[in-house]
């Protein structure tokens, strides 16, 4: 294969024709950035919804005069309950020192005053599935062990779970997901038209190079690999610079997000990409990758109807 | 070197390009086919080259018989027949040098033969000095010889030319047929289509003149015209 002669040749067509050659980089370049930016915001969302599912958990406080066999009884109702992911017991110590921490500097004034212990102890569960959480938190309603006097408490509120707004978040994060990924599918045949569209156009401005090709007995594939390579080095340019741009678009939301009053739980939802685990390492490679063999690709097929001999 | 049996062409819906046409060249000929425009002379060099097919009849070229050559074979066919054609066909982006190569790249020739059989065909041609002229840099002339220098660089068995001279001046052409004088005596098959009179008559070759479509004369060491002798003798 003469490997430096073809490569010479799609590097030396490329820097002459380089109006064409922008133009399909740009294209490239717009239609991985809108890409590369659906995946990302869905990435993150999934991301921060999975967070939000983790918070909501079931916290189910025992009575103050429950006996032990009742805890007893409880601990093994929530230990065969397949629905729950895990539990955690929180003891009547544990309970008033979190609530010193939330207090802060002032809570060795307030706790001074109080006489004994008021805080009861609890059971924290995490269900496996959020949409259970009604259905699993019900079977302790009415527990004996469960302590449906807690002061300043209406009836049922020993058992608290997963708040209405929070449920009602997750509904438009799944809505919103549902919709990336329609417009996912969207971009990404976008962005093979507008690819391939760009690659056909610049074959057609050098239709009669393919004829005296041809005339000169070159095989097909002889014609093919310089328009192939051509096709894979716009694609890789352009995808690289489209993951740039991804890199810094996402970083600016991030930085808006943290400069709002709402800093705290928008982070979660939305985390900069380099907190959140392996996948951006994967992601740019692979839109750069994407981007080069759609480009080939274009670059082969585009060829078709003027190599008919 | 080419045979012809009774081809016949007709063009869509019913354009006659090439009627029964029955021609034999043997190695080492030169020939000239002459006739009107549109007496069928490019028909014909098409078909030799199977850029298009012939409606009936069977083509020969070079031993191969072209209606039962697989297309995937069309391209070494090509690399026998060297082509110069009225317009030149250069490749506008390749300097000379480059231009003459690229014949020689499409048949896998190495490095160091291409830089051996370049400056050769470059330097018979006689643009040694022009050599890494792009084409719009140089004469319709000098165009002409990059053409035939591509063409002859792999020295095909046959090389066909179709209106060589169409757009050079008269004395550019001498040179130019001078030249694929040279080369038929390397023992190349020469055919070529023209209008030019002059250059027919010069010559005293084989002349095969077209029209309609049908040959209407084979004549060796013939004129553009009909020989002067017949004419003589029909007075």
């Amino acid at each position: 294969m003469r490997t430096s002669f073809f490569f010479s040749e799609a590097v030396g067509s490329l820097r002459r024709n380089w109006v064409m050659t922008m133009a399909a980089i740009l294209t490239v370049f717009i239609s991985m950035s809108i890409l590369g930016v659906a995946l990302v915001t869905d990435r993150n969302l999934n991301q921060g919804t999975t967070s939000l599912k983790n918070r909501i958990l079931i916290q189910v406080f025992i009575s103050d005069n429950a006996t032990p066999e009742q805890v007893a009884a409880l601990q093994q109702k929530i230990n065969s309950t397949p629905q729950i992911k895990k539990s955690v017991y929180i003891s009547k110590d544990q309970a008033l020192e979190r609530f010193r921490q939330t207090l802060g500097v002032n809570s060795a004034i307030i706790l001074k005053e109080l006489p004994n212990n008021p805080l009861p102890a609890s059971y924290e569960i995490y269900v496996k599935d959020s949409n259970q959480v009604d259905a699993v938190a019900q079977q302790f309603v009415g527990n004996p062990a469960v302590d449906d006097n807690v002061p300043g408490s209406g009836k049922h509120d020993s058992v608290v779970y997963a708040k209405k707004t929070v449920r009602r978040m997750l509904g438009i994060i799944n809505l919103v997901e549902k919709g990336m990924w329609v417009a996912m599918g969207i971009f990404g045949v976008a962005a093979i038209l507008l690819i391939s569209t760009t690659v056909r156009l610049s074959i057609f401005a050098r239709r009669r190079e393919i004829e005296i090709m041809r005339l000169v007995g070159a095989t097909n594939w002889f014609i093919r690999w310089p328009f192939i390579l051509e096709g894979f080095i716009t694609g890789l340019v352009g995808s690289v610079l489209a993951g740039l741009g991804i890199y810094a678009f996402n970083w600016t939301i991030f930085k808006w997000i943290k400069s709002t009053t709402l800093s705290y739980w928008a982070v979660k939802i939305y985390p900069p990409w380099f907190q959140s685990g392996s996948w951006p390492l994967g992601l740019l490679p692979s839109l750069a990758l994407l981007g080069a063999v759609l480009g080939a690709l274009g670059g082969g097929f585009a060829l078709r109807r003027y190599l008919k001999v | 070197m080419i045979v012809f049996e009774n081809v016949s062409k007709i063009y869509e819906p019913d354009v006659v390009g090439l009627q029964d046409f029955t021609w034999h060249v043997p190695k080492g000929e030169f020939v000239f086919l002459v006739g009107p425009s549109g007496s069928g002379k490019t028909t014909l060099i098409k078909l030799v080259l199977k850029e298009l097919e012939p409606t009936e009849g069977r083509i020969l070229v070079a031993g191969r018989n072209l209606s039962t050559l697989r297309r995937s074979k069309v391209p070494f066919l090509r690399r026998n027949i060297g082509c110069v054609f009225q317009d030149f066909k250069l490749l506008p982006n390749k300097t000379v040098w480059e231009n003459v190569a690229y014949a020689l790249e499409v048949v896998g020739e190495n490095r160091r033969s291409i830089r051996r059989k370049v400056p050769e065909i470059v330097n018979l041609v006689g643009l040694a000095d022009k050599a890494n002229s792009l084409p719009h840099e140089i004469s319709g002339g000098e165009q002409q010889r990059v053409s035939v220098a591509r063409a002859f660089v792999n020295h095909p068995p046959l090389l066909l030319a179709d209106e060589p001279t169409g757009n050079i001046d008269p004395e550019t052409s001498i040179g130019l047929m001078q030249l694929l004088m040279r080369i038929n005596r390397t023992g190349t098959t020469v055919v070529v289509a023209t209008h030019d009179r002059d250059m027919v008559n010069r010559m005293k070759r084989r002349v095969i003149q077209l029209e309609g479509g049908r040959m209407v004369r084979d004549e060796h060491r013939g004129s553009y015209d009909e020989s002067p002798a017949e004419v003589t003798g029909a007075d």
